[in-house]
C-alpha cells in the first residue's frame, strides 16, 4: 500500500518545480506525476491555497486563442521553500533511523 | 451538459470569483490535456465529486487555520487582526514591563557595586572615628575600627557578587531579547 504524499511536503515539491521554471497548471501536474502519482484533481486546491498565502503568483499568457495562467515563485515562496527542504531533510532523517537501510 | 458545466453547478456555493477560477483552471487543463468529457471524468472523477473535493480544501479565509495545533481557529489566531488589536490596546501593561525588566538587568549590577562603595566609605568613615577616639578612650576607640573593619567585609562579598551580576546581566538581556525576537517571528510567522 503505497504511502500518500502529504500536503505540505506536495506544496514543497510544487515550489520547487516553480522554483526552476513558471508554469500552467496542466503542465506542473505532469511534471509532478512523472515522479509523485497524484491525481489529476490534487494539484488545483494546492495551488490555489500556495496562491492566497503569496508563495505564488499568477500570470496571464495567450496561447491559441485562450489565456493560460501561469503560476510562478514569488519571494516569499522562495523563502518558504528554503524552510521545507530543511523541514524535509529533518523529517527524512527521522523517518529514515526505522526505516532506513541497515 | 459537458463536464464543465456540470462542475460549475456543483460549485454555486462557493464565492463567484473562486467559482471563476475553478472553471478556468479546469477549463485550460482540458485544452491542454486534450481531454475529451469522459477521459476528465475518468482522471478526475465526477464534477459532483469533483466539486466536493475542492469545497473540501477551499475554506474561507477567516477559518482557515494553519497553525500547529490543528485547533479550529478563531476570531483569536495569532494572524488575526483582533489579536493584534489586543496587543495595541495592552502596550500600557506589557511595554512598561518589558522597559522595566531590562532596565533592572542592567541597574541591578550598578545598584551591587553602589552598595559596595557606600559600605567601604562607611566603614572607612568607622575606622577613622575609631583612630580618633581612641587617644580619648582606647575601648571604644578599637570598638568603633573592629566595626569598621568588619563592615569592610559587607563590599568584599558585595564587590564579588556585582561582579558576578555584571556578566550575567549582559547574558540575560541578550536571551531575553532572543526569546523576544523568536516570539515575534513566530507570531509574525503565517
Amino acid at each position: 500500500m503505497a504511502i500518500k504524499i502529504p500536503n505540505r511536503v506536495l506544496e514543497a515539491v510544487i515550489l520547487s518545480v516553480l522554483q526552476e521554471e513558471p508554469l500552467y497548471g496542466y503542465a506542473l501536474t505532469k511534471k509532478i506525476q512523472s515522479e509523485v502519482p497524484i491525481s489529476d484533481s490534487t494539484t488545483y486546491p494546492v495551488l490555489r491555497r500556495l496562491e492566497k498565502e503569496g508563495l505564488v503568483t499568477t500570470s496571464s499568457k495567450v496561447f491559441a486563442e485562450r489565456i493560460r495562467k501561469y503560476y510562478e515563485l514569488t519571494d516569499a515562496g522562495q523563502l518558504h521553500l528554503k524552510e521545507a527542504c530543511a523541514d524535509w531533510l529533518t523529517f527524512e532523517e527521522q523517518i529514515n533511523s526505522f526505516l532506513g537501510e541497515g | 451538459m459537458t463536464y464543465l458545466q456540470e462542475l460549475e453547478q456543483a460549485l454555486t456555493d462557493l464565492p463567484q470569483s473562486e467559482q471563476e477560477n475553478i472553471i478556468d483552471y479546469y477549463r485550460n487543463y482540458f485544452a491542454d490535456g486534450k481531454l475529451s468529457d469522459t477521459a476528465a471524468r475518468e482522471k478526475l472523477g465526477e464534477p459532483a465529486a469533483l466539486a466536493k473535493k475542492l469545497r473540501v480544501e477551499f475554506v474561507p479565509d477567516e477559518e482557515q487555520d494553519n497553525s500547529a495545533t490543528g485547533k479550529t481557529a478563531s476570531l483569536f489566531r495569532r494572524d488575526g487582526w483582533l489579536f493584534w488589536l489586543m496587543v495595541l490596546i495592552s502596550a500600557p501593561i506589557w511595554f512598561p514591563l518589558l522597559i522595566t525588566a531590562y532596565v533592572l538587568i542592567i541597574i541591578l549590577p550598578f545598584m551591587a557595586w553602589v552598595v559596595a562603595i557606600a559600605f567601604i566609605l562607611a566603614s572607612a568613615f568607622v575606622v577613622i572615628a575609631g583612630a580618633v577616639v581612641c587617644p580619648q578612650n582606647l575601648w571604644a576607640g578599637l570598638f568603633y575600627i573592629g566595626i569598621g573593619l568588619a563592615l569592610l567585609g559587607v563590599p568584599i562579598i558585595a564587590s564579588s557578587y556585582a561582579s558576578w551580576l555584571s556578566l550575567k546581566a549582559s547574558d540575560w538581556a541578550k536571551s531575553l531579547t532572543h526569546t523576544l525576537y523568536r516570539l515575534i517571528r513566530k507570531v509574525a510567522k503565517r
